[in-house]
């Protein structure tokens, strides 16, 4: 167990990247909250890697090099050049734009494998959140009208009292929603718009945060905890009301998903 | 898509570029990132292209073939040209953590850092490449493949060749230099007060 006198430095960026049994995180968060050193160590960790996978401009690919090794590669294999398959060449026309879009979605396969807790609570929202962005899943109810979008769930199979917030004051606007697994335990899933454009997923479900995996940071704030994933650097927040537990994602900054979220929580 | 083991020249080619190719930019990135100089990052990502594709019958379906990929590019990159690299490394990684501990047991810490968080919008330059152009390079390297690449922990040691506890050493201690960094940027842009560190 524990040692009281010690800190928990470099556990902590374990933790951050989500790499400690549940024991010891069950440990590093008890620590934090009683030790600003470790906790000042754990935010600017925290923050810097997030800076890092938000901001980070990689250098462009020449073109003219993506050509170059085309060339090599195919000159290497004497039987390819009698036969260009036309979606090749299609392909090498576009690459610019494709291998950009065929990293994204290999990348996410990858990491998916890699990565993933696949069935956990956070890892569904997260997929469901990259659906919704990639326009895969779609809104049932387009409306930015919070009322309209609370009585389109209250009609559609949603047997709690959704709680549809209006975010205007932080310049985030409703867009719709959908009912999601309406034949198992349904959950209200609606979506904002903020001012650059970037999304954040609401869901809400019957349950309690007390059944999500170990891992989270948790905030407390007004009273209230909230759960904070980081999962493929997309931020889940999740805090309990009532018998209902909602849930904002976004891959927008983790603080302002926090901010969101400590605004719009009613204890 | 199947990528397992060729059976011509032809379909070898393909289902290699397919595999590769989209990783190329990754890769060139990697490369400038290693030796700071385009032509050489550009005969290196050739180079690594070319062994890939020798070695392609190799890759084992349904691992991570950018961690494969940036593997023999770390290693065309270690016997061909570190030799030649010089990192131009002013501050000492000691150094720096000193100055990174000094800037967290500030009283005026929270104050400081919730300044910080409120400047997420004013980071849309070439400012974290520089910062992590200051650092050695096997921290650099660190950085680049877990928080930029999201390779995990095991993947980037044995593209980097280190054990797993010196890779995460590497990483931990380049996180906070690169704060450090940032947070000077930060502070010499204006986006929060005080003076450098
Ligand atoms: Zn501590």
């Amino acid at each position: 167990m524990s040692t009281p006198s010690r800190h928990y430095k470099d556990e902590l960026q374990d933790w951050l990247d989500q790499r400690l049994d549940a024991d010891t995180c069950a440990e590093v968060e008890r620590h934090l909250e009683g030790c600003p050193e470790c906790r000042r160590e754990y935010e600017a960790a925290a923050w810097t890697k997030q800076q890092t996978a938000r901001h980070y401009v990689p250098a462009g690919l020449p073109p003219e090099l993506q050509e170059r090794i085309l060339r090599s590669l195919r000159a290497e294999q004497p039987m390819v050049t009698v036969l260009p398959m036309p979606q090749r060449s299609q392909k090498r026309a576009m690459l610019p734009w494709m291998a950009a879009a065929a990293v994204a979605v290999l990348a996410a396969v990858l990491t998916a494998v890699y990565l993933g807790r696949p069935g956990s609570l956070p890892e569904t929202f997260a997929a469901d959140y990259r659906a919704v962005e990639a326009r895969s899943l779609a809104l049932e109810l387009v409306t930015n009208d919070v009322k309209a979008m609370e009585s389109f769930f209250a009609t559609h199979g949603v047997s709690f009292n959704t709680r549809v917030f209006d975010l205007g004051m932080m310049k985030y606007q409703l867009v719709g929603g959908r009912v999601q697994a309406p034949s198992d335990r349904p959950r209200a899933l609606f979506v904002y718009e903020g001012p650059n454009k970037q999304q954040v997923v609401c869901q809400m479900y019957l349950g309690k945060v007390g059944d999500l995996p170990s891992g989270a940071i948790v905030r407390q704030n007004n009273g209230i905890s909230f759960q904070v994933y980081t999962v493929k650097g997309m931020t889940a927040v999740f805090w309990q009301e009532g018998a209902v537990v909602c849930a904002l994602v976004s891959n927008g900054g983790a603080e302002e998903v926090i901010q969101l979220a400590f605004a719009k929580a009613m204890p | 898509m199947s990528f397992g083991v060729p059976n011509d020249g032809q379909t070898s080619t393909a289902q290699f570029e397919a595999v590769a190719v989209p990783f190329m930019g990754a890769l060139y990135n990697k490369a400038l990132s290693l030796t700071r100089r385009p032509e050489d990052a550009a005969d290196i990502v050739q180079e690594t292209y070319m062994r890939a594709c020798r070695t392609f019958a190799n890759f084992v379906e349904g691992t991570n073939a950018k961690a494969w990929l940036f593997t023999i590019l770390y290693s065309v990159f270690v016997n061909k040209y570190r030799k030649d690299q010089r990192d131009p490394q002013i501050v000492s990684i000691e150094e720096w953590e000193e100055t990174y501990h000094r800037e967290l047991a500030d009283p005026g810490w929270d104050e400081d850092f919730v300044g910080l968080l409120g400047t997420a919008d004013a980071w849309q330059g070439p400012e974290i490449s520089e910062a992590l152009g200051k650092l050695p390079e096997e921290f650099r390297a660190a950085v680049l493949l877990v928080d930029v690449e999201q390779l995990t922990y095991e993947e980037a040691a044995g593209v980097l060749g280190c054990p797993l506890g010196t890779l995460r050493s590497r990483l931990f201690r380049a996180r906070r230099v690169l704060f450090v960094e940032l947070r000077n940027y930060a502070r010499k842009q204006g986006f929060i007060g005080g003076t450098q560190a």
